[in-house]
């Protein structure tokens, strides 16, 4: 079934009413929501924009995802501190240092993150 | 004859469009109010207001992944919440809920896997938390890949 685009931005922004807006509306009602600043909010106008209406990415989205990569990182390399008994545990952390020092990569070729 | 029954397929496609903005929308205030909850303290509150609406049953013509994103932003929430009680067997459960509406390479799935993975640490399995964690972590960058490459596509200066 082709994405009811205006299903999910009726959710993600609350802007929409009972009656769902027609395909012509559907820039105006994605600018609408993507000047909206919450954080959760905003990833998931990220994740809608790249599949549906392909305009307007940031580099407040590119930065937080950036974030949350490296975030898990660290909770990774944590948890394998704490269990050094564990065999893969360091191969484990590496893998995530090295994810996040990709998306570091990837992040600041666009964007200049925090 | 043909004006009646486009009639009815009209009536019965508004019907549906309603349905699904009914639940739509009774999503998005159990949402606004959980976290209303929440930030005054009152996390019990919270878990009620959305666990009254994942027990909703989403609109039958709701496209399928709509439905599962809704659905799996109200587990995370509801996950995260759970953990904040200090119940993280209930945020393990709704972790596992959240993974069951569906795999998919994108945020929603990733956030389930992060639930998954801040429970299972609570719990104290921090292998499997790693698993999820890591499951997490690659998701979010093959997000941040596409959504680069697709920013160069377009030759915006960010």
């Amino acid at each position: 079934m082709k994405r009811q685009w205006w299903v999910v931005t009726c959710w993600l922004s609350g802007a929409c009413a009972a009656q769902a807006p027609t395909a012509a509306e559907s820039p105006n009602v994605s600018a609408m929501i993507l000047a909206e600043n919450q954080t959760a909010s905003l990833l998931q106008q990220l994740e809608k924009t790249l599949e549906i209406s392909h305009s307007d990415i940031d580099c407040d989205s590119i930065c937080h995802i950036y974030g949350e990569i490296c975030s898990l990182s660290l909770q990774i390399c944590r948890i394998s501190g704490e269990n050094s008994s564990w065999a893969d545990a360091q191969q484990r952390c590496s893998l995530a240092t090295q994810r996040c020092e990709s998306a570091r990569k990837v992040a600041s070729s666009r964007c200049n993150c925090q | 004859m043909s004006l009646t029954l486009c009639s009815i397929l009209l009536i019965l496609g508004c019907a549906d469009r309603s349905k699904t903005s009914e639940w739509l929308e009774q999503g998005r205030q159990a949402k606004e109010r959980a976290t209303a909850y929440a930030k005054i303290g009152e996390p019990f509150k919270a878990i009620v207001i959305l666990q009254n609406f994942v027990e909703l049953t989403p609109p039958e013509l709701i496209a399928a992944d709509d439905a599962r994103i809704v659905m799996q932003s109200t587990f995370e929430l509801l996950g995260r919440l759970e953990l904040a009680v200090n119940d993280p067997q209930s945020a393990l459960r709704m972790s596992e809920l959240c993974l069951n509406e569906g795999l998919r390479n994108d945020l929603f799935t990733a956030r389930c896997w992060a639930l998954r993975g801040m429970a299972l640490e609570r719990i104290g399995n921090d292998r499997l938390a790693s698993d999820a964690y890591l499951e997490a972590q690659r998701l979010n960058l093959l997000l941040l890949e596409k959504l680069a490459r697709h920013s160069a596509e377009k030759g915006d200066s960010l």
